[in-house]
């Protein structure tokens, strides 16, 4: 689905992605892992064909991203920013239309009948449809990040990549969000994640890609990538790694 | 969907007052004509006086106020909505003011002695055309356009012009002060049916382009990251967006002077009116834009008759009265 090759990127003369090489498959469901810095961002905004990379490519598909067409690209990637800020003067219905915009045509500026019932399926799937006429800015956090992730979804993607979708939520809404992503993923989403709670990368994701100073230096499930020695060293902290009771997957836990 | 289509109503609410104001305005003056007689005289083909003055003199002040102050809107709403700023207006990025310096020149020099009455109008667009691609060229780099730097150039460069006004005023004689000084406070009344025409042309013209653009832009509101995420091709829209909001207003100016304020009030009080959709945001500043431009000059025609106050007076009062009371009534931001 989507390949990374020895790609390198940055910003201007910076480089901050050193010589990736990855692979997410069709239907996979995947952590970006790693310390504040590591480029994690960066990674999300190479593989969405916002930057382009200075050596290396993003294949998507067989296609590289920064040669398909923005709409074609915006039609099959998309992504959900960190939107605490989000500040636009439209109501959530209208927000989430605009994710229809990829299909439209040079000369369409008016939503067809395909368009309202879509948006009126991301709302329900994301339990949202009573919030349509809400303005933006009265959301709650949680609200705000729902209504993003149903503009995400209104652009039918085949790839969504999330950053830091349960930034400054309650666990309720943490949980919420993981929830409904996870089930979008059974229906075969392909989802690449950054996550900075890395107990929600084990409790979520097939795959956790731990990154540090812009390399990759772990790739594999949960219990392959939470290594006590590996999180220490990455993180500079200390941490210590228990078994979760009911799911026996690894959990983090920080240590004094 | 229910909130555009209730947006939709506010928009032929709009038109019939656009319609009613301009009716007004062919009705009022120095001769009183009924309205019935209006259609009476627009429609038969008669000679008498007032079909004259309605034909001759009211009609084509309208058709300019339909074209300059629609312009203006639109310009100040795209722009607004293109650098998420609810400060920017037109003339912000200096286009007024290249457009006043190169009048001021042509005042000064006796431009008109070769040109004629065309002199004004071309030298204020081509200072404004000078000042654009001045503005776009510092602000542009291999990455692309910087919109924060883009106003901020703007802004410098209006300080510039106005300054370099002033220069040429201390060194002008009192003849050509008077001129300076009444064309930078702009008014409707332009003799050359040519000129109306064209002023009204481009401004429909742009109107029609941002309207095409209005989808992408309610995507631009989000940042441009998200517009890019949402298959916008942000460099090139943001090029179309500033070129076609300069032309229009270095058009306007050009052929009415600096007649202030339609563009930063129109554009707000249209998204208190009808919300943050450039959909329907751009269709409705045009029209209003236009029907408060014509009854600005209306009033600013009739009140001291027969005498003329500067319409520029009128559209900062009313506009500045009308904003203030829309603010403190409504909870209001960008």
């Amino acid at each position: 689905m989507i390949k990374l090759e020895n790609l390198f990127c940055g910003y201007g003369k910076k480089t901050v992605l050193k010589g990736l090489n990855l692979e997410v498959r069709t239907g996979g469901f995947a952590a970006l892992i790693g310390p504040n810095g590591s480029g994690k961002t960066t990674l999300v905004r190479t593989m969405s064909g916002l930057l382009t990379p200075q050596k290396g490519k993003v294949i998507f598909d067989g296609k590289d991203v920064n040669k398909m067409p923005h709409k074609e690209l915006a039609k099959k990637i998309a992504v959900m920013t960190q939107a605490q800020t989000l500040t636009a003067p439209f109501c959530v219905e209208e927000f989430v239309l605009l994710g229809r915009i990829p299909y439209w045509g040079r000369f369409q500026v008016v939503e067809d009948k395909k368009d309202i019932e879509l948006v009126e399926r991301v709302l329900s799937r994301t339990g949202i449809s009573h919030l349509r006429q809400r303005p933006l800015k009265e959301l709650s956090g949680g609200e705000r990040q729902l209504a993003n992730l149903a503009r995400a979804l209104a652009q039918e993607p085949d790839l969504l990549l999330l950053d830091e979708p349960t930034a400054h939520l309650d666990i309720g809404h943490q949980v919420q969000i993981m929830d409904l992503v996870r089930d979008l993923n059974d229906k075969g989403l392909t989802i690449v994640a950054v996550l900075h709670d890395l107990n929600l990368a084990s409790l979520y994701c097939q795959k956790l890609i731990l990154l540090s100073d812009g390399k990759i230096q772990k790739v594999g499930s949960a219990t392959d990538v939470l290594e006590q020695e590996v999180i220490n060293k990455v993180y500079g902290t200390s941490i210590t790694i228990r078994q979760d009771p009911v799911t026996s997957l690894p959990f983090v836990f920080p240590v004094h | 969907m229910e909130s555009s289509r209730g947006n939709i109503g506010w928009v032929f609410l709009l038109m019939a007052i656009l319609l009613a104001v301009m009716l007004f305005s062919l009705a009022v003056g120095a001769v009183e004509i009924p309205i019935r007689r209006i259609f009476y005289l627009l429609t038969e083909n008669c000679e008498s006086p007032e079909r004259a003055i309605l034909l001759k003199v009211r009609l084509p002040r309208i058709f300019l106020g339909l074209g300059v102050g629609g312009g203006l809107a639109i310009s100040g709403v795209i722009l607004q909505g293109m650098l998420r700023n609810p400060l920017v207006e037109p003339y912000t990025l200096g286009i007024s003011g290249g457009a006043a310096l190169g009048v001021c020149l042509n005042i000064v020099l006796g431009g008109s002695a070769i040109l004629g009455s065309l002199s004004t109008p071309l030298s204020g667009f081509l200072g404004a055309l000078g000042v654009i691609f001045f503005v776009y060229t510092i602000s542009s780099s291999r990455g692309g356009m910087r919109l924060s730097r883009l106003l901020l150039i703007g802004v410098m460069v209006s300080f510039m012009a106005s300054s370099l006004i002033m220069l040429v005023m201390a060194l002008s004689e009192t003849r050509d002060l008077h001129g300076i000084i009444f064309w930078i406070m702009g008014s409707l009344e332009e003799p050359n049916p040519w000129l109306i025409k064209t002023a009204l042309f481009v401004s429909v013209f742009g109107a029609v382009i941002s309207f095409i653009y209005s989808a992408d832009l309610n995507a631009l509101s989000l940042g441009e990251e998200e517009a890019f995420h949402l298959g916008v091709r942000v460099e090139r829209m943001k090029r179309i967006i500033f070129v076609i909001a300069s032309v229009v207003t270095g058009c306007c100016v050009a052929v009415s002077g600096v007649i202030g304020f339609i563009g930063l009030v129109v554009p707000h009080l249209m998204r208190l009116l009808v919300g943050g959709d450039h959909r329907i945001l751009v269709v409705a500043s045009f029209i209003s834009g236009a029907a408060f431009l014509i009854l600005c000059d209306t009033v600013a025609r009739i009140i001291i008759a027969p005498m003329e106050l500067p319409v520029g007076v009128i559209t900062g009062l009313v506009g500045g009265v009308l904003f203030i009371y829309a603010l403190s009534r409504k909870d209001y931001s960008f």
